[in-house]
C-alpha cells in the first residue's frame, strides 16, 4: 500500500514540474563549469542572473516568470548530448552557451538542425558570422574583423614594425590574419615576423627569446584564454615589455586580474569589448554587479559577465515583441532588434544578414598608479569604436540565413 | 636561420626549461619505479603545491611557502596513500590508475571550491623578481633561482635514496618485500613513507613552478602528460633517467621553437616514440615489474 | 593472417564447446536488454539518444579490451583509431560520399590501417611501456587532428554531417530519427561483438589468452607472439574505429576532442570499473555506467566532477573486480533482507 501512495506523490509533484515547466520560460545555459574555461562561466553567470533578475522583477516574459538551467558545456560533444536532453526532456526553449568557438560551432549546428535559438557569448570566431553562421545561430562578442578594424588603426601609432605570436588555431590565425589586413590598408607599418604557437603551451621562453631578437617596435599577442594568463606572466618575467610595446587585441578582465594588479603595467594598449567609464549606464552596471557580488573573483563585471547580459536580454526582448516563444516568430524579431540598453555608448543592433550582434569596441591603455581610484581601477578608455563603423561589410556575409529544410 | 647568439641562448633556455620539467617529473617516476604505481594524481599534487604557495605566500612569504606547502602536499600524499592506496597492492597497476584518476577529477573539483576558478598569480621572490642584462641575452633571474633550486632538490633527493640508510631500506623494499618483511622492517610504513615523499616532491616542483606558468585548476593535467613521457624516455624506474629525459624534452623544445615553431608541441611525442624504438626500455631504463 | 589458422593450439578448444552454449544465452539476454534500453533511460530522466552513446561507447570498450583484457596489452592511445574512424565519416562525406555502408566500412578500415600502422612500431613492447608508446602515437594522432585545418577542420573540427535513409526497397529508414538509429547502431554494435567474441574464441584468440598469461611461453610454443598481438591491435582499432565513424553520425559531426588522450583514458577507466580485464560483457556495463553516470550527475550538480571522481574511487576500493561485483553484491543483499534462508544457502555455497 506504501508503494502506491508513494507514486501518487510521485505523480503529483511530476505533474505539478510540468506545469511549473509550462508557466515559465526557460533558457538553457551550457556555460564551461569546469576545465580551461571553467573562470569564464562565472561570469557568465553573473551576466545571465542580472539580466533575469531584472527581467522577471519587470513581470517576466509575455507574463511568464524566466528560469535558467545551467550546465556544464565541456567539450563539443559533451555539450550537445546536454542540449539534446534540456531540449526534449528538460523543455528549454531558447539556449545561451559559452565555451569558446569550438562548442560554439557545436551549437550552431545543433541550434540549426533542432530549429532552436542558440545565442553564443564568448567566442571570437570570424567563421561564426561566415560560413558557420545559420538561420537559429546569433554571435553576441565582435568577430576578428571588428576587433582588428578598431584595435590596428591604434597599434599603428605605437611604433613601425610589428610581430604577431599567434594562437595556432581558427580564433589566432584569423585575428592575425584580419590585422594583417588592417595593416596592408593603413600602409606604412611593417610585419619583422610571426611565431605560431601551438594550444596548450605552458611554457613561452623559447618564444619569447625569439621575439626580442626580432627587435619589433610593437609585440601583438593573439593568444586566447586558456594559454594567455601564463605568457603574460612570462612576458612580465623576461621583461619583454621594456624592449617593445605589448598590445593585446583582446584582453579578458579575468586574465588580467588573475595576474596581479602589478603585472599590467606592462600592456600597453589593449582591446576589451566593455569598460564601466565608458557610459552612465555601464557605471550603473557596475555598482549593481557590486552590490549584488561583493564577494565576487572580479570586483567589476567583466565583458563576458556584460555579454551574457546583454545576450539574455536582446534574446527576451525578442521574444516579448514577437509575442511568441516559437523560433520562426522570435528569429524573424531578433534580425530587426535594436537594444537600447546597450551598457555602450550606442545601441545594440543585429544585423539580419549574418546573425553578428553588432556593438561598440573599447580600446584601452594602463592607467598611471597614481590616478587609480580603486585596487581594479587598472585601464582608461583611449577609444571607443561604434560597432556599426568596425563591423564588416554586410555584402560581404555569404552565409544562408534562410530557414532550410 | 638563427644566429648564434640566438642558438646558444636558445638551447640554454631549453637546459633549465629541462630542469624544471625534470623536477616535475622525478616525484613521478620515483613512486612508478618504487611502488610500481601510475599515480594520475601526481598532478594534482603539483597543482596543491602551487596553491598552497598561493595561499601562504601573503603569511610567510615566498621562502615559507617553498618549505610548508611542500610539506602539506607530503602529508596529504601520505593520507592518500593511507586511506586509499594501500588497499590494491597486490592488484594489477591498472587499478591505481583508475583510482588515482579518480582522485585527480575530485581533486580538481576540490581545488575549485576552495580557490575559485579563476587562475591565480603567485609572485617570484623579491631577490629574484626582474631579469638579468647580459648583453647577448636577457634573462629571467626567477628561471636562474629556480633552476638551482630544482638542481637541488634533485641532488637532494638522489642523495636521500642513494647514500642515506633510510635509501637503502626503501631499495630493499622493492626488490623484495618479502625479505624485508621478514627483516622485521615495517612494509606498509615504508610504502606510506615513499608514497608521501614524492607527493612532497610533486608539491615542491608546484611551489617553483607557480610563479612561471600561472595557478589554475586544470594545471595538473598539464604538468602529468609531459611527466608521462619525460619517464618513458628516461627509462622507467632510473633516477637520473627522468632527469636526462627533462633535459631532453627541454632541449628538444627550444630547437623546435627555432626551426618549426608550429609543431613545437609535437617534439615530446616524436622524441618519446624514437627513443622508445631504439632503446626498449627507455634511455636508461632497467627490466621492471611492470612489462 | 593464414599463419594463424595454420598453428591452432589444440588444448583450450574442447571446452569451448560447452561454454558457447551459456554464452549464446548471455547474447541473448544481452540482446533483451539493449532492446528495451531506450524505453528505460527516459524514466531516470535521460534523452533517449543517450541510449545510442551508451551502446557505441560499449563497442567502442569491448574492442579496446581485446588488448587490455584479452591480450593483457593496456593501451593508453585507443581514441587515435576511434577518431580516426570519425574523421573517416566526416571526411567522406565532405567529399560527397554519403552512403552509410562504405562510410562505416572505411571507418573500420581507417581505424584498422592507422592501428597496424602504430602496432608495427609497438607490437614487440608490452605492460607499462606498451601503454607508454601507445600514449604517445595517439597524441600525434590529436597534433595532426588539431593542426591539419584543410582535412581535418581544426579545433573546431567537421561539423554538419548528415545521417541517410537507408531504403531497403520495402522499407525506408531514416537514421535522423532518434529511435531509428539507436536500432541500427544496435543492429551495428551487436554484429560486431558477435565477430569478436567469434575472433576471441577462436584459436587465435586462445594463443592471445596464452600471451596475456605468459607471453615467453607462447614464443616457446612457437607462436611468433608480435605477430598476433599486431593482428589483435589491428582488429581491436578496425573496430575502434567503426565505433568512432557511428559516434560521427551520433553527434553529426568529429571533434578533435575524439582523438585527445582524455578520451583515451576514458576508455580504459569504463573498461575497468565494468570489470574488463576478466569479463567480455563487463565493458558494456562499463561504457553505460560512465556515459550515464556523468549525464545523470551532471544534470544535477555543477560540481559534476567530484561525484564522478568519487565514483570511480568507490568502485575500485570496494569492488575490485569492477561494477558487476557491485551488482551481485546488491542482490545477494537484497536477497539477504528478503530470506534468512537463501542468505544461509549462500553462505553454504560459498562455505564450499
Amino acid at each position: 500500500m506504501k508503494f502506491t501512495k508513494l507514486a501518487a506523490i510521485a505523480l503529483i509533484s511530476l505533474g505539478a514540474t510540468a506545469t511549473y515547466a509550462q508557466d515559465s520560460v526557460k533558457i538553457g545555459a551550457l556555460i564551461p563549469l569546469s576545465g580551461n574555461y571553467g573562470f569564464l562561466g562565472v561570469s557568465e553567470r553573473y551576466g545571465i542572473d542580472m539580466a533575469l533578475e531584472e527581467i522577471n522583477a519587470g513581470g517576466g516574459v509575455l507574463g511568464r516568470q524566466v528560469e535558467v538551467q545551467y550546465e556544464d558545456s565541456g567539450t563539443a560533444a559533451q555539450a550537445t548530448r546536454k542540449a539534446t536532453r534540456m531540449l526534449q526532456n528538460d523543455g528549454v526553449d531558447f539556449f545561451v552557451n559559452g565555451g569558446g568557438s569550438s562548442v560554439s560551432t557545436a551549437m550552431a549546428e545543433f541550434a540549426a538542425r533542432n530549429k532552436v535559438i542558440d545565442l553564443a557569448l564568448d567566442p571570437n570566431s570570424e567563421e561564426l558570422v561566415r560560413g558557420k553562421a545559420n538561420r537559429y545561430f546569433f554571435l553576441v562578442p565582435p568577430p576578428s574583423s571588428m576587433i582588428a578594424n578598431a584595435f590596428v588603426p591604434e597599434v599603428a601609432k605605437l611604433g613601425d614594425s610589428v610581430f604577431f605570436l599567434t594562437h595556432d588555431y581558427s580564433y589566432g590565425i584569423a585575428q592575425t590574419t584580419e590585422q594583417r589586413r588592417v595593416l596592408e590598408e593603413i600602409g606604412d607599418v611593417e610585419e619583422v615576423g610571426e611565431i605560431r604557437i601551438p594550444l596548450g603551451t605552458r611554457d613561452f621562453s623559447s618564444q619569447i627569446i625569439a621575439v626580442r631578437n626580432a627587435k619589433p617596435d610593437v609585440l601583438i599577442v593573439n593568444v586566447a584564454g586558456i594559454d594567455s594568463t601564463a605568457l603574460l606572466e612570462q612576458i612580465w618575467e623576461f621583461g619583454l615589455y621594456n624592449d617593445m610595446q605589448v598590445a593585446i587585441p583582446l584582453l579578458d578582465f579575468e586574465d588580467s586580474w588573475a595576474i596581479g594588479a602589478d603585472k599590467n603595467e606592462m600592456i600597453a594598449l589593449a582591446g576589451v569589448e566593455w569598460h564601466y567609464n565608458i557610459s552612465d549606464k555601464a557605471q550603473a552596471f557596475k555598482d549593481r554587479y557590486q552590490e549584488k557580488y561583493p564577494n565576487a573573483d572580479f570586483p567589476v563585471p567583466t565583458t563576458n559577465s556584460v555579454n551574457a547580459y546583454l545576450g539574455v536580454r536582446i534574446l527576451l526582448q525578442a521574444a516579448e515583441a514577437a509575442g511568441s516563444l516559437e523560433s520562426e516568430a522570435v528569429v524573424k524579431q531578433l534580425e530587426t532588434m535594436t537594444l537600447e540598453e546597450s551598457l555602450k555608448m550606442n545601441p545594440l543592433t543585429v544585423r539580419a544578414a549574418d546573425h553578428q550582434i553588432v556593438q561598440d569596441f573599447v580600446i584601452v591603455k594602463v592607467k598611471p598608479e597614481a590616478e587609480r581610484e580603486a585596487d581594479y581601477d587598472l585601464y582608461e578608455v583611449v577609444t571607443v569604436a561604434a560597432g556599426a563603423d568596425i563591423v564588416s561589410p554586410e555584402a560581404e556575409a555569404t552565409a544562408d540565413m534562410s530557414a532550410f529544410d | 636561420m638563427p644566429g648564434f647568439v640566438e642558438i646558444v641562448s636558445q638551447l640554454t633556455n631549453g637546459v633549465i626549461y629541462g630542469l624544471i620539467l625534470a623536477l616535475v617529473a622525478v616525484g613521478f617516476s620515483l613512486v612508478l619505479g618504487v611502488m610500481g604505481i601510475i599515480n594520475f594524481a601526481h598532478g594534482l599534487l603539483f597543482a596543491l603545491g602551487a596553491y598552497l604557495a598561493y595561499s601562504l605566500q601573503f603569511h610567510v612569504g615566498y621562502f615559507g611557502a617553498l618549505v610548508i606547502a611542500p610539506l602539506i602536499v607530503g602529508m596529504i600524499g601520505i593520507l592518500m596513500e593511507f586511506v586509499f592506496i594501500r588497499r590494491l597492492y597486490g592488484r594489477d597497476p591498472l587499478f591505481v590508475l583508475v583510482l588515482t584518476f579518480g582522485v585527480a577529477m575530485a581533486g580538481e573539483e576540490i581545488i575549485q571550491l576552495i580557490w575559485g576558478k579563476l587562475a591565480r598569480s603567485v609572485d617570484a621572490p623579491a631577490f629574484a623578481d626582474s631579469f638579468i642584462d647580459f648583453g647577448f641575452i636577457i634573462y629571467s633571474e626567477y628561471r636562474l633561482f629556480m633552476a638551482a633550486a630544482a638542481a637541488l632538490i634533485i641532488g637532494a633527493t638522489w642523495y636521500l635514496l642513494a647514500k642515506s640508510p633510510l635509501g637503502s631500506i626503501i631499495r630493499a623494499g622493492t626488490h623484495d618485500p618479502e625479505m624485508v618483511s621478514i627483516l622485521g622492517m615495517n612494509l606498509p610504513l615504508i610504502r606510506t613513507g615513499v608514497f608521501g615523499f614524492t607527493a612532497l616532491l610533486g608539491g615542491a616542483a608546484g611551489v617553483v613552478a607557480a610563479p612561471l606558468w600561472s595557478v589554475r585548476p586544470t594545471m595538473g593535467l598539464d604538468a602529468l602528460l609531459p611527466a608521462f613521457l619525460i619517464v618513458v624516455i628516461g627509462g622507467m624506474g632510473s633516477f637520473w633517467g627522468s632527469v636526462l629525459g627533462g633535459l631532453l624534452v627541454g632541449v628538444a623544445n627550444a630547437i623546435s621553437v627555432m626551426f618549426f615553431p608550429r609543431f613545437a608541441d609535437l617534439t615530446m611525442y616524436v622524441l618519446a616514440a624514437v627513443v622508445l624504438l631504439y632503446w626498449p626500455r627507455g634511455l636508461l631504463g632497467k627490466k621492471s615489474v611492470l612489462e | 593472417m593464414t599463419q594463424v589458422d595454420t598453428n591452432t593450439p589444440p588444448a583450450p578448444a574442447r571446452p569451448m564447446a560447452r561454454r558457447q552454449g551459456a554464452m549464446a544465452a548471455k547474447f541473448a539476454a544481452l540482446l533483451a536488454v539493449l532492446l528495451v534500453l531506450p524505453f528505460i533511460v527516459p524514466l531516470i530522466g535521460m534523452n533517449v539518444g543517450i541510449a545510442s552513446e551508451i551502446v557505441i561507447y560499449s563497442l567502442f570498450a569491448i574492442a579496446f579490451n581485446i588488448l587490455l583484457g584479452f591480450t593483457g596489452l593496456p593501451s593508453f592511445g585507443h581514441a587515435a583509431f576511434f577518431g580516426t574512424g570519425a574523421y573517416m565519416v566526416a571526411i567522406l562525406q565532405y567529399q560527397g560520399i554519403e552512403n552509410t555502408a562504405v562510410a562505416l566500412l572505411t571507418a573500420a578500415l581507417g581505424g584498422g590501417i592507422a592501428a597496424g600502422l602504430v602496432g608495427v612500431l609497438v607490437c614487440k613492447k608490452r605492460g607499462i611501456y606498451f601503454g607508454l608508446l601507445t600514449l604517445a602515437f595517439g597524441q600525434m594522432f590529436f597534433i595532426v587532428a588539431l593542426r591539419w585545418d584543410e582535412v581535418t577542420g581544426g579545433e573546431t573540427g567537421l561539423t554538419g554531417l548528415t545521417r541517410s535513409t537507408i531504403d531497403l526497397g520495402f522499407a525506408a529508414f531514416d537514421l535522423n530519427d532518434q529511435m531509428t538509429f539507436y536500432y541500427f547502431v544496435l543492429l551495428v554494435f551487436f554484429l560486431s561483438i558477435l565477430v569478436i567474441w567469434r575472433i576471441l574464441s577462436s584459436p587465435f584468440g586462445a594463443v592471445l589468452r596464452g600471451i596475456k598469461e605468459n607471453e615467453l611461453r607462447v614464443q616457446y610454443l612457437g607462436y611468433p607472439a608480435y605477430l598476433y598481438k599486431w593482428a589483435a591491435i589491428t582488429i581491436s582499432g578496425a573496430f575502434s574505429g567503426l565505433a568512432g565513424g557511428l559516434f560521427a553520425y551520433y553527434q553529426y559531426a568529429t571533434y578533435p576532442e575524439f582523438v585527445f588522450w582524455v578520451q583515451s583514458g576514458n576508455v580504459v577507466v569504463a573498461t575497468l570499473i565494468g570489470g574488463g580485464l576478466n569479463s567480455f560483457f563487463g565493458p558494456i556495463l562499463g561504457a553505460a555506467i560512465f556515459v550515464g553516470a556523468e549525464d545523470l550527475i551532471s544534470s544535477y550538480t555543477e560540481h559534476w566532477m567530484l561525484f564522478f571522481g568519487l565514483l570511480f574511487i568507490s568502485v575500485v576500493i570496494f569492488f575490485p573486480n569492477g561494477i558487476p561485483q557491485a551488482v551481485m553484491r546488491l542482490t545477494s543483499w537484497i536477497r539477504g533482507r528478503t530470506g534468512a534462508q537463501d542468505a544461509d544457502k549462500a553462505s553454504e555455497e560459498t562455505g564450499k
